[in-house]
């Protein structure tokens, strides 16, 4: 979907063809751009101690977070296969275990994030999404664990693991609130987005709402 | 076949030899053979996080109680099947780890446009990585939109994508070496399963 092309020949078809293109392009560039940056936290985290090796933090969650609001849901699944996989390759656990625990937890954390922004965006604030995704991808890995390593002694670890999990969620959502009322990037890619879906209305004639974080 | 695919179709060929593996005694040897092939291409063995995992998942199954009684430590029962259990678990996870490590060591080339992009990342990760600095007190969202716009304008080269001179070929004695690992670990494995070894 993301690298499909329009073959609108017609004059009105080629231009808007190209801006699609043009846009597409854009967006795709900044999908890689936070993928990047979510490799550089991920980096970030491991030089970090932790008491377990198992155990995250989740600072590498902190770009899917803020993709929520300019991502459409094929484009954050894109971001987010990109951190599975980059990250994968750069430890170089991409065949291993571990990879099953990171995506599983990934892509479950970030479709119930997407669930709840999309549903309660307007009630909640980023620290109540980054709670949600936290414990989703805590919860995946638990019953991952419970069924590839631990068995049902999984019990013992799973509080300390889940309240470590609930406490960076917080600051990671604090963080996204700050990180989109004051960064001059995000403001430029959510004012691109919003011209992008203002000329996708006009041409295609429909009504779409704007991302509600984007708005504010 | 180009050099950097050449580890992932000899791991790929490993990964069965060693899941399919049943003998314990055979599995220590397989896990220290990948490790040290893992270290031969490059990679670094970090020996607190293999023996944490390794002594973490073995407690943990030792919690179940399954099978002979070894011994007890005040009302908590040491069984044999646990120990196997466990001991089975941990040395998977640290044996797929290094496997894995041993076949991302040749920097591995994905196809396609998802493979470019994910040039593009890694292109992207690496200016993050050498541009930045640490922030001025309270001014980390700062530094972060410097470094994030920084990346808006570095356009990687599309013909290096494609250049042929950047692929690498399998040499002779590189295949030799490859299919050498991939024998053993195959070795390892029908020693395993004849059960000729007097434990395991």
């Amino acid at each position: 979907m993301l690298f499909s092309k329009n073959k609108d020949s017609t004059p009105l078809g080629k231009n808007l063809h190209h801006e699609v293109v043009e846009h597409t392009q854009y967006f795709i560039t900044h999908i890689a751009i936070l993928a990047a940056f979510s490799l550089f936290l991920s980096t970030v985290e491991y030089m970090i101690p932790k008491p377990l090796p198992f155990m995250r933090i989740g600072l590498a969650n902190l770009p899917i977070i803020i993709g929520l609001s300019i991502f459409s849901l094929p484009e954050l699944l894109l971001l987010t296969v990109l951190k599975i996989v980059g990250q994968g390759l750069i430890n170089g656990t991409i065949f291993s275990y571990i990879f099953l625990f990171s995506a599983g937890g990934s892509l479950g954390s970030m479709l119930m994030m997407y669930c709840v922004y999309k549903l309660l965006g307007r009630f909640t604030s980023f620290i109540g999404i980054s709670i949600t995704g936290a414990m989703t991808s805590n919860a995946i890995q638990l019953l991952l664990a419970h069924f590839m390593l631990f068995g049902s002694s999984i019990w013992i670890i799973a509080p300390p693991f889940l309240l470590m999990g609930f406490i960076t969620s917080i600051f990671l959502g604090i963080f996204a609130n700050v990180f989109t009322r004051k960064s001059r990037w995000y403001a430029d890619i959510t004012t691109r987005r919003k011209i992008q879906e203002n000329s996708m209305r006009k041409s295609s004639g429909t009504k779409g709402g704007l991302n509600s974080h984007a708005e504010k | 076949m180009q050099k950097s695919n050449l580890r992932i179709v000899a791991g790929l060929l490993m990964i069965p030899a060693f899941l399919l593996q049943k003998n314990l005694i055979m599995m220590i040897v397989q896990v220290a053979f990948i490790m040290v092939i893992a270290v031969l291409k490059g990679r670094k063995i970090k020996p607190v996080p293999v023996l944490v995992v390794l002594t973490s998942v073995v407690l943990m199954n030792l919690l179940q109680v399954n099978g002979k009684v070894l011994f007890t430590i005040g009302s908590f029962s040491v069984t044999l099947g646990a120990l196997k259990i466990g001991l089975d678990k941990a040395l998977t996870l640290i044996g797929m780890l290094y496997v894995s490590q041993y076949m991302v060591s040749g920097r591995p080339k994905l196809p396609g446009k998802f493979g470019q992009l994910l040039s593009k990342q890694f292109l992207f990760f690496e200016h993050i990585v050498t541009s930045w600095k640490r922030p001025e007190r309270g001014k980390f969202i700062e530094s972060l939109d410097v470094v994030l716009e920084e990346m808006e304008h570095i356009y990687p080269d599309k013909d290096s994508f494609k250049s042929e001179s950047n692929i690498l070929y399998v040499k002779k004695i590189e295949a030799l070496t490859e299919t050498f690992f991939v024998l053993f670990m195959w070795a390892g494995f029908t020693v395993g399963i004849l059960d000729i070894l007097p434990v395991g």
